[in-house]
């Protein structure tokens, strides 16, 4: 049973506080939708959750069954969709899958079913400078999930997206759920409602 | 629960991370194309300037090492800038273990200077008109400083991403770091442009120890600056 236990966290830059004191507790088979403003922390507390940076004060604990988990038992049990954690433009949707697949140690059959499942698989051979924003956040989610992660970590998840794309991030989002555990920042009330909490940041919290 | 506490295969993520940056080269062509241009040039110009060396062991070793030195600088400066510029390094940093990264990159670096030095070496002998007497000493003197300097260069190159003028910080920090390889590779070169290593083994012992020791630290340390 994955739980994730954050305490008192706080994350500044300089002598400027991003968020102070945010305690929350995201049991496995829940979402989390973190709202606020441009600039109010979403991204960072993301960035902080993945374990990419370190929170200025405060504690953030994956633990499985009651046990915490070390960073490197962490990284496999998450994916992520950030702004910052871009594919190489110069290989192919195919091969960026690869790469990932490869990392985690996964079947590569995987990476064709992902392709699919994203809506992909006629521009998997093309290289990712070629494709809209709208396809990038495709393959970024493919790449997020191709791994099977208990954690799904999206930022933004349907801002490029049209209404199939909608449709499809409603989707996974209902099936991690099933599984894990999902956390969403965002600026759309639309996505509100896939998160059984919401956390506000900036001045409305 | 499976899932979840998956272990990859570390040689695997290595292995991953080296082809993919194998391939990324392959198709931009930007890191060979640059260090072999300078490397050329830097020949070139040394070659009409000082003519021959046949008989200056010693200054021969040193311009070698200055164009390998200044070679390595360029192709190094490559490896993490691009990852942060296009925005992929938190991919690695989400998917793979750092120590992977290190050894990926650093076998990446390692090809490219082999590649480097495969081309301007022998290019340097023959313009230059100088003389190798132990062949062997010579190559295994090149292949440790190459391998100590694509270790601490990877670091260097990892910590010195996100900084602003990185190439000259790169410069000015890599060279107190490369000086005892440096110092051992030149002593190696010279003896073997001249007279040979006869039974004065120790600068090559040194390099010896020196590239294993970067390559351990690289391993041990990468994380920290990650």
């Amino acid at each position: 049973m994955l739980t994730l236990r954050c305490t008192d966290l706080g994350k500044a830059f300089g002598r400027r506080w991003l968020f102070r004191r945010l305690s929350f507790t995201v049991p496995q088979g829940t979402g989390l939708v973190i709202l606020g403003p441009n600039g109010s922390g979403k991204t960072t507390l993301l960035r902080l959750l993945c374990g990419l940076v370190q929170p200025t004060e405060g504690r953030i604990v994956w633990e499985i069954n009651g046990f915490g988990l070390r960073p490197n038992q962490v990284r496999s049990l998450l994916g992520a969709v950030l702004p910052d954690c871009e594919p190489y433009e110069e290989l192919t949707a195919e091969e960026n899958m690869e790469l990932i697949a490869d990392l985690h140690g996964v079947n590569k059959n995987s990476v064709n079913d992902w392709l699919e499942r994203v809506g992909l698989t006629h521009a998997r051979r093309q290289f990712v400078s070629e494709f809209s924003s709208g396809m990038k956040l495709r393959l970024k989610l493919a790449m997020a999930l191709v791994h099977e992660p208990m954690a799904l970590l999206l930022d933004e998840p349907t801002a490029m997206l049209d209404e199939q794309g909608r449709q499809l991030v409603s989707e996974l989002i209902a099936e991690q759920k099933r599984k894990g555990i999902v956390i969403i920042a965002t600026n759309d009330e639309r996505d509100v409602g896939y998160g059984e909490q919401q956390i506000f940041l900036g001045k409305n919290r | 629960m499976k899932t979840a506490l998956r272990r990859p295969n570390w040689l695997k993520q290595v292995w991953a991370i080296a082809k993919k940056d194998f391939l990324s080269e392959w198709r931009t062509r930007h890191a060979v194309v640059t260090t072999l241009a300078f490397a050329l040039i830097a020949l070139t110009v040394v070659s009409l300037s000082v003519g021959s060396l046949r008989g200056e062991p010693t200054l021969a070793a040193g311009l070698l090492w200055v164009i390998i030195f200044f070679a390595t600088i360029v192709a190094l400066g490559r490896t993490f800038t691009k990852e942060a510029d296009a925005h992929t390094d938190n991919l690695l940093r989400l998917n793979a273990e750092p120590s992977a990264v290190f050894l990926g990159k650093m076998l990446f670096n390692l090809v490219l200077l082999g590649l480097v030095a495969m081309l301007a070496v022998p290019l340097f002998v023959a313009l230059l008109g100088v003389s190798v007497r132990q062949l062997g000493v010579f190559v295994v003197a090149i292949i440790l400083a190459l391998v100590t300097m694509a270790a601490l260069g990877t670091i260097l190159g990892a910590m010195l991403a996100k900084v602003q003028s990185r190439i000259a910080l790169l410069a000015v920090a890599a060279f107190p770091l490369f000086f005892p390889a440096l110092a051992a590779s030149l002593q190696v070169t010279a003896m073997t442009f001249g007279a040979g290593l006869e039974s004065n083994m120790t600068p090559l012992k040194a390099l010896f120890a020196y590239a294993g020791a970067s390559l351990l630290g690289g391993l041990l340390l990468f994380e920290e600056v990650w």
